[in-house]
């Protein structure tokens, strides 16, 4: 499904961020695991087309995307969550979930209703403006904004960052949810590698843009993760 | 009665040209709420826009003989056409590189108009320029009706925009432009599109404008009308379509019409110093707006509304 061959990009033309990075991902939800600085948010900016490679490819659905716009990329069905910024702070939650919609207007109302029943807490605060949402709420909206493109494959970075423990949980289990419910692939990137390994299948270790450990979640070890964290 | 009548309307060709200025500003300023508070364009170029307008519209008056309508007709693609090549310069500018450009344009069009003789009349002036009907007396006050109507349309589809798929578009891309692009919106198409119908708009009132002062300068297009509006609409509110209408009635409004109508200042004061204090106050009111209500006196743009169920959407 996705494919990511010998990638290498960054954001300065002699400053390589991620540095010949190969992996496939599946029907599956997919962990990348790493400290700050690792890269992984420059690797899913890549993916997502809003960062050009240096060098090598990245497929989806057999198609190649290297190179391809973001909004090209969006059409194709990957869905891109950002860290920070990942709603239109002066539209309200209902109107960020209909921008996001790429699909015709009577599908839209039962999208949305999709939606609500994944993230009940958005219901009642449909009319309300994005930007005065909580952290947790935003983290939702912005994932339910994603969602209403029909994404195939999400790109989530650090969805929980900055989130108290209770959202943490209960974002995770929707995480799972709308996985094994809507039958999307997902890339998660993740500081809180306990966490994001009961969630994923398989999972990629990180570090300073190589990658230590690719390897079924359930199988990795302690010292391949601490690697990854440099501890 | 009488009385109050007199000291109200008893001078009304002045009454009516300050309206006639409050209800310009106005409907730039709804235009430029269009761009700046929905779109996150910040034209500084509002003049240019106008201007080109008011001089199409003259030209093909005065130079050209034409009517009023293809006149107005001309004004109008003149301001449009403008807005449209602008629109494309600056679609990929961060905001200074706006405010640059589109203050480079206006520069450029008053330039060219001060400094061309054979059609534009250069610094001699251009004119002179009459309203399209003759209702004698009347004449200026159905001229003002029309432009009240004008406004009023432009004030109905400020207020429509905001409710459509179409303003949550601009909403988006005036507020979260890399996020709008990668939801596959068309985020330039949007932009060029939005100045070029806006500016259409601005040109269309340049040439309104022209039977207004009858005689056309290039000194009616200094950044002075950009500088008023965007006073008016700061002050007002820029995210709400009625924020140039209450900016202006506390700016034009206030000092233009009710202060030099109506509150009897020694004339020596009137001429000299009531145009630097007004100009120290509306800095003054700047600057406590923007330390103090950021979003102007109306504030923030309502989208919050009641949903009557979620089979509505």
């Amino acid at each position: 499904m996705f494919e990511a061959g010998g990638i290498w990009c960054g954001y300065e033309a002699d400053i390589d961020v991620i540095k010949g990075l190969d992996f496939t991902v599946g029907q599956e939800v997919f962990a990348i695991l790493g400290a700050n600085g690792a890269g992984k948010t420059t690797l899913l900016s890549a993916i997502a087309g809003l960062l050009p490679l240096t060098s090598g490819s990245i497929r989806f659905g057999g198609k190649t995307i290297s190179g391809v716009p973001p909004w090209r990329i969006a059409a194709l069905g990957i869905g891109f969550v950002p860290q920070e910024r990942g709603v239109f702070p002066d539209l309200t939650v209902l109107d960020n979930l209909r921008v996001g919609g790429l699909v015709a207007k009577h599908a839209r109302g039962e999208r949305i209703d999709e939606i609500m029943e994944l993230f009940p807490a958005l219901a009642d605060l449909r009319n309300q403006r994005a930007g005065t949402l909580s952290g947790g709420e935003t983290k939702m909206v912005a994932a339910g904004r994603a969602l209403m493109q029909d994404a195939k494959l999400l790109l989530m970075d650090e969805p929980t960052a900055g989130l108290s423990p209770l959202y943490v949980e209960n974002f995770f289990d929707r995480i799972r949810r709308i996985h094994e419910t809507k039958g999307v692939a997902i890339i998660i990137t993740e500081q809180n590698a306990t966490k994001a390994l009961e969630v994923a299948d398989r999972a990629m270790v990180l570090s300073l843009g190589e990658a230590m450990t690719i390897t079924d979640a359930k199988d990795l070890t302690t010292d391949q993760l601490r690697k990854g964290y440099k501890i | 009665m009488s009385a109050v009548w007199d000291y109200l309307f008893g001078s009304p060709a002045f009454l009516i040209f300050g309206t006639y200025t409050l209800m310009m500003i106005v409907g730039l300023g709804i235009l430029l709420h269009l761009q700046l508070g929905v779109t996150g364009i910040g034209n500084f170029g509002v003049a240019g826009f106008w201007g080109a307008g008011l001089y199409a519209f003259g030209i093909m008056q005065v130079t050209y003989d034409v009517g009023f309508w293809p006149a107005l007709l001309v004004a109008t693609a003149a301001g449009g056409v403008l807005g449209l090549i602008t629109g494309w310069v600056i679609a990929d500018l961060d905001d200074d590189g706006v405010l640059a450009a589109t203050l480079a344009v206006a520069t450029i069009v008053y330039l060219a108009i001060d400094s061309e003789k054979d059609i534009t009349g250069g610094r001699v002036g251009l004119g002179t320029i009459d309203f399209p009907f003759d209702v004698g007396k009347r004449t200026d006050l159905a001229w003002l009706a029309i432009l009240f109507g004008v406004v009023g349309v432009l004030l109905w589809y400020a207020r429509r925009v905001h409710r459509s798929p179409y303003g949550r578009l601009l909403i988006a891309t005036g507020t979260n432009e890399p996020l709008a692009r990668s939801l596959r919106k068309p985020v330039k198409r949007t932009k060029v599109g939005v100045m070029a119908l806006t500016s259409a708009g601005m040109g269309a009132l340049g040439g309104l404008y022209g039977p207004i002062v009858h005689f056309l300068f290039p000194t009616q297009l200094t950044v002075a009308i950009t500088v008023s509006v965007i006073t008016a609409l700061v002050l007002g509110g820029q995210q709400r379509p009625l924020g140039a209408f209450v900016g202006a009635l506390l700016t034009v409004g206030l000092f233009d019409i009710v202060i030099k109508l109506y509150v009897p200042l020694p004339k020596d004061l009137l001429e000299h110093a009531f145009p630097v204090t007004k100009q120290i106050i509306f800095g003054a009111l700047l600057i406590f707006v923007l330390l103090f209500r950021p979003l102007g006196f109306l504030g923030r743009m309502r989208r919050e509304r009641h949903v009557k169920g979620l089979s509505r959407v």
